[in-house]
């Protein structure tokens, strides 16, 4: 899958769990965290991510406090 | 010791959203009762269900009553919470905003939250086994957060701003009155000025309905209609879907703030029966009924009303029914006799606070919802109200809830001086 389409879909997601967020803040050096979701809303964007990509990953595989960019290299990692 | 007070009702049921719904239905004596469309374990059952939307919309539940913002600020923050959460928070805000309490606020630290919740999302925890039994490493996180009944106190107290103490209780069925027990217990010692007691939405799962069909307490429905509860056809009790919030306050907090007392609570015992079983205890419902009376230095004869635990089982209506005669055995006039479970189904975990909601609805409103015909009642049976509603001036009140392990609670309730 295309990179650009994992950022739409991660905008997307950031979008349904926390609505308050502005897509521009959406960039990759920055965490979900420094968006302001707390650890329940970070947990929730992986878990929908990896059910929308049909990918089977351990949620364990996610750094807590990565920037975007590495979320989403470890989607990509994992067959997105 | 300070006197205990309630300043605020919610409740959300099959019956009616919202004090003055179902305070008209009891009035006039609708049942919620119907079949069971796509029961559980492909039983045919009778149920009280909540509308399919009901909780889909926190907004709808408190609009109308609660001030815009309050509306705004709690359909925001429950949007993504667990449907029996979302119901609770609805009751609740009705009761804050009957109490005044977003305008007059107690302090946030004497502010508590007390829910009577049993296992309450066990249906939610078939589905999440359903859907991640085989790949466990992929449930979804939240549900650590979510699934267990404490959620509720969590939701509830960043919702309406409580910092004060706060806790599940959970004792069966009669979670929802032993609730009210510890909150009016912190309360009354002074702990703190007013607390939230909610019932929690007690959503049945295939396992649950199996494990009660099975023991008998759950009535089926294949033979026809349910018997309403002490009928002498009782076959077991209906499911009904609901939450109700009792806003419990101290006297003082209520003069200070200038809010109108709807009831006092002057008493609120529970006892055990030293049973891990399904059965009650007659003996045991005496001696709480009669504790509470004591507590409360009433004698039985200034009882005027009886709401009675009664679900339609054979065993516990017949045992609930001697135990009230008993304890009222002397009086000239026995109290008038009812169960609110006729007309919105076992709700369970919140069963006791939907009913401390019909008490004192039904006190403060001058009538007394229906019940079984009495020609058609067990016996020994208590002085029931009949199959009419009637208008009777009760200020006094007793309501009994039980729970399987042989937990049991009486509240005596009444009107404040005129």
């Amino acid at each position: 899958m295309e990179e650009s389409r994992i950022w739409t879909m991660l905008r997307e997601t950031v979008r349904t769990v926390v609505p308050g967020v502005r897509p521009e803040a959406l960039r990759p050096d920055v965490s979900l965290a420094d968006l302001g979701c707390d650890s329940l809303d970070r947990a929730d964007i992986v878990s929908m991510l990896l059910d929308d990509l049909d990918l089977d990953v351990p949620l364990t595989e996610f750094r807590p406090g990565a920037p975007l960019a590495e979320l989403v290299g470890t989607l990509r990692r994992h067959g997105a | 010791m300070t006197a205990a007070t309630i300043t605020g009702l919610g409740v959300v049921s099959a019956l009616g959203t919202g004090l003055a719904r179902f305070t008209a239905a009891l009035r006039a004596g609708r049942s919620a009762v119907g079949p069971w469309a796509d029961a559980p374990a492909g039983r045919r059952l009778d149920a009280a269900l909540l509308p399919a939307s009901v909780g889909g919309d926190v907004a709808a539940l408190i609009g109308g009553v609660c001030p815009q913002p309050l509306v705004d600020r709690i359909a925001g923050a429950v949007r993504r919470a667990p449907r029996p959460v979302r119901v609770a928070v609805g009751a609740a805000g009705q009761a804050v905003a009957q109490a005044c309490l977003a305008d007059e606020p107690v302090p946030a630290d004497r502010l508590g939250v007390v829910v009577g919740a049993s296992g309450v999302h066990n249906a939610t925890a078939e589905r999440v086994r359903q859907a991640y039994g085989d790949r466990p490493h992929r449930t979804p996180p939240r549900t650590a957060v979510t699934l267990p009944d404490t959620h509720h106190v969590g939701v509830l107290s960043e919702v309406f701003g409580a910092r004060g103490e706060g806790f599940c209780v959970g004792a069966a069925s009669a979670s929802g009155a032993a609730a009210l027990v510890q909150a009016v217990r912190l309360v009354t010692v002074g702990e703190l000025d007013a607390c939230l007691v909610t019932g929690a939405l007690h959503e049945l799962g295939a396992w649950d309905v199996g494990a009660l069909a099975g023991l008998g307490a759950l009535a089926g429905a294949d033979t026809g209609p349910v018997p309403p509860p002490f009928h002498r056809a009782h076959r077991g009790f209906v499911y009904g879907e609901g939450s109700a919030c009792v806003l419990v306050e101290s006297a003082a907090s209520a003069a200070r703030r200038g809010v109108p007392v709807l009831a006092r609570v002057d008493a609120a015992v529970q006892r055990l029966d030293g049973n891990a079983g399904a059965d009650p205890d007659e003996d045991g419902e005496v001696a709480t009924m009669r504790a509470a009376l004591r507590r409360a230095g009433r004698v039985p004869e200034e009882v005027d009303y009886v709401n009675a635990h009664a679900t339609g089982t054979p065993l516990g209506d017949c045992a609930e029914a001697r135990a009230i005669v008993r304890v009222f055995a002397d009086c000239s006039r026995p109290p008038w006799v009812n169960a609110t479970k006729m007309l919105t189904g076992h709700c369970l975990s919140a069963a006791g606070l939907v009913e401390v909601v019909a008490t004192v609805a039904q006190l403060r409103g001058g009538f007394l919802h229906p019940s079984v015909d009495p020609a058609d009642a067990v016996e020994p049976r208590p002085r029931l109200v009949g199959p009419v509603t009637r208008d009777v001036a009760a200020r006094v009140a007793l309501s009994n809830s039980y729970g399987f392990g042989g937990f049991s609670v009486s509240l005596l309730l009444s009107l404040p001086e005129a």
